[in-house]
């Protein structure tokens, strides 16, 4: 039978089709797109008690926080977050998936060691953290103190950006970990002989002849790194710094989130939202078309 | 978004449950309640909601608190002594007071918004204008006596006449100081430091002697800030600390704000002051029962906590005052009334919230929690028993409510958007004290804040 008589042509084929997709796109359009018309709408009013009270504003939330030095710092400190996570999720998974993929004995030990904390939402991997490195509780920074390091993150910015950052990378290397391994892994065994056959040794093996190979899932994992840093990464401010200090670890998801739910006024908020999705599809827009000259998609 | 059920609930709730194991060691959940606070080693138990009475009683009233720890099942306990078969009573913790506020925002229009409400005094000014409840007047039983109520707390409850809300847990600031450490250092524990000066020589004595790392604590939070600048006579917020009209501006950056900036800037700046962190109640009474400081200021909820879990004596002292002493604003919450109430509901709730502000309750209330009892005759009952002078700790908050000059800034400020003013203010503070930049960082504090308060006004007059 061929595609053709399946899908059929004329209105009837037009009726199954829509059938068909009708429930994505009714899914999409009540989950996705209403909401984004109505946070796109609400920008445009300043609300109180839960939204039960509006005024029209027009634009004037988009221009407070345009030339609101609070909100730049948030935007400046959100794409520095989001590029140190980035960087340093991936540049640590490699080596890590590369060693499992390497090693001759307890690979499952291994894996299990690296996944697990994947396995723990952030807010518990947050818990932990923030006993383990309180300024004045944690047994981490009392150690750090005996080497002469004030890692008092209440006080300190550089060492509040350490803390969330920490966090966000080392709850993020499991998942990066099984997607590099994954694909390693179904890289051809003939390849890897001829590689060593030839005295390539294993830094790089892994630089010039595994990484060219598994870029598409390097893209995947950049994408879906940088929309957690963007947007999976709440829970780990609320939980430890709450924005403090000064700022510094105020990142857009979470000054968004106080806006709405801490004061009270959602359509800022619904304006800081459309900003950030505006910043995130740039970003998206901007690294796929430029990481797409040197993805290899094989032929 | 569930409606009693915010994302901070949710991760609460999630990271309850993954690390509920190391719960015992964390200390409690209410560490950030306003004017509350957990003293750090009560048991959450776990449950938020609390069913009391008969499951087939007519009504159900559903009452929504931020009291966690000792403090709730102090709650718990008289409103379980609340005896009327035809109604039943569902106790729901909902967190921090903020919490409490935005919960009940956001449940606004549901099924699920509450009958009454425990509501921080700071949040009166919104929840009045959020047009959700109705005064609390309407549901008191007619014979209610009123008269018997602190005159400093139905006056602050108390807004175009009327009686919006009904003061159930009311507290004000108090210091804390450590007797034993005192004299340890040598210092006349009897004359306790009740000046900003004196606080400092004498927490800076005993960090010399080294018995401890700091000179005090107290939590991050706007409430002392008004303290101080209503010792000293004068109103935080303008027109008259927003009660006779809407705030416009906060005197930050001036006055008393600047001489308690500079002095918390020199303790900061010296290592004496221990930041428990912002609002964080409960981590200032740990760090004061753990003696890392000698002298706490926090509220006279704690005073319960404290006297339990001290493992040296602890006493109760006046608020530290730049130099005056005109008064201090009251804390804690009172009970607000849903405006859709049910017709057939509205003696249940009279009659239930009477119960849990009758003078037997607030009496046992006090005496397990630190909060003065509301009524008048709760006081006196208290002093006749010689309550005050065989526990001297509780009596300071008494002391202190009944030294105070009924002014308009000691009645304490009524601010719309009080959540954004204080996290405004509170991150000042925590700038100014690094970078010392009073005049510019308090400034940008104010100017931010008459932003936030003429956006309130112009939305809601």
């Amino acid at each position: 039978m061929s595609t053709k008589a399946v899908y059929g042509g004329g209105p009837r084929g037009w009726l199954v089709a829509l059938a068909l997709l009708a429930p994505t796109f009714a899914a999409a359009g009540v989950f996705l797109y209403y909401p984004a018309v109505r946070a796109l709408e609400m920008g445009f009013y300043r609300t109180r008690f839960f939204g039960s009270q509006r005024t029209f504003v027009g634009l004037d939330n988009y221009a407070q926080l345009l030339t609101d030095p609070g909100f730049q710092l948030s935007v400046g400190v959100t794409v520095a977050f989001a590029a140190v996570v980035v960087v340093g999720v991936m540049a640590i998974s490699l080596p890590i998936a590369y060693w499992i993929h390497e090693v001759e004995s307890g690979t499952t030990y291994y894996m299990l060691a690296t996944i697990w904390p994947y396995a723990l939402p952030s807010t518990v991997a947050s818990v932990i953290l923030l006993y383990l490195l309180h300024p004045s509780l944690g047994i981490g920074t009392a150690w750090l103190a005996t080497i002469g390091i004030d890692f008092n993150w209440f006080r300190y910015g550089w060492a509040a950006f350490t803390l969330i950052t920490l966090v966000a990378v080392w709850n993020q290397i499991g998942y990066n970990v099984i997607f590099m391994l994954a694909a390693i892994h179904s890289l051809p065994e003939s390849l890897t002989e001829s590689a060593v056959l030839d005295g390539v040794s294993r830094t790089r093996r892994l630089l010039w002849i595994y990484v060219p190979l598994i870029s598409p899932t390097l893209l995947f994992l950049l994408i879906m790194n940088t929309i957690y840093a963007f947007f999976g990464t709440f829970a780990i401010i609320d939980i430890t710094t709450g924005g403090r200090p000064g700022g510094v670890t105020n990142i857009i998801i979470y000054d968004l989130y106080r806006n709405a739910f801490e004061f009270d006024n959602h359509g800022i908020a619904s304006a800081q939202s459309v900003i950030l999705f505006v910043v995130v599809g740039l970003l998206m827009f901007a690294q796929l078309k430029y990481t797409d000259r040197y993805t290899h998609y094989g032929t | 978004m569930g409606s009693n059920q915010t994302r901070r609930g949710f991760i609460g709730t999630t990271t309850a449950v993954g690390v509920g194991a190391l719960a015992g060691c964390l200390g409690d959940d209410d560490a950030e309640d306003d004017d509350s606070g957990g003293t750090g080693n009560g048991d959450d138990g776990g449950d938020d909601t609390v069913e009391l009475g008969d499951e087939d009683a007519d009504h159900e009233i559903v009452v929504w608190h931020g009291m966690g720890g000792g403090l709730g099942e102090a709650f718990e306990e008289i409103a379980g002594e609340f005896e009327d078969e035809n109604v039943r009573l569902s106790l729901q913790y909902q967190g921090s007071y903020r919490d409490v506020l935005n919960n009940t925002f956001a449940a606004q229009g549901t099924d699920d918004f509450p009958d009454v409400v425990q509501i921080a005094r700071y949040e009166t000014r919104q929840v009045l204008d959020s047009g959700f409840f109705q005064p609390v007047e309407n549901v008191l039983p007619d014979d209610y006596p009123v008269d018997d109520f602190l005159p400093a707390l139905t006056n602050y409850f108390t807004v175009d006449d009327t009686l919006q809300s009904l003061p159930f847990n009311n507290s004000n600031a108090i210091g804390y100081y450590n007797r034993t450490m005192l004299e340890d250092a040598g210092l006349d524990p009897d004359d306790a430091p009740d000046t900003l000066e004196t606080v400092r020589e004498y927490g800076a004595a005993c960090v010399d002697e080294g018995l401890c790392d700091y000179a005090i604590t107290w939590p991050n939070h706007m409430w002392f800030i008004e303290n101080w600048y209503a010792l000293q006579g004068e109103t935080l917020f303008d027109n008259g600390n927003g009660r006779e009209d809407f705030a416009s501006t906060i005197n930050l950056d001036q006055g008393p704000g600047l001489e308690v900036h500079e002095w918390w800037y020199d303790l900061n700046q010296n290592d004496l002051f221990l930041d428990p962190g912002e609002e964080a109640w409960g981590e200032a009474t740990d760090a004061f029962l753990n003696e890392e400081a000698p002298i706490m200021i926090n509220t006279t909820a704690q005073v319960r906590g404290v006297v339990n879990d001290a493992d040296f004596e602890a006493e109760t002292m006046f608020h530290p005052t730049i130099g005056d002493r005109v008064g201090t604003p009251i804390g804690g919450g009172s009970f607000w009334v849903d405006d859709d109430l049910d017709d057939d509901k509205v003696d249940a709730v009279g009659s239930f919230i009477s119960h849990m502000t009758d003078t037997d309750q607030q009496i046992f209330w006090h005496q397990q929690t630190g909060y003065y009892p509301v009524r008048q005759s709760g006081l006196d009952a208290l002093e006749d028993e010689g309550w005050f002078e065989e526990n001297p700790q509780f009596r300071t908050a008494v002391d202190q409510l009944q030294n105070t000059e009924p002014t308009a800034a000691t009645a304490g400020a009524m601010i719309g958007d009080s959540h954004e003013i204080r996290s405004t203010v509170q991150e000042a503070s925590y700038d100014v004290i690094e970078s010392g930049e009073f005049d510019s960082r308090l400034g940008q504090a104010r100017e931010d804040c008459e932003q936030i308060l003429e956006n309130y006004r112009a939305d809601v007059e």
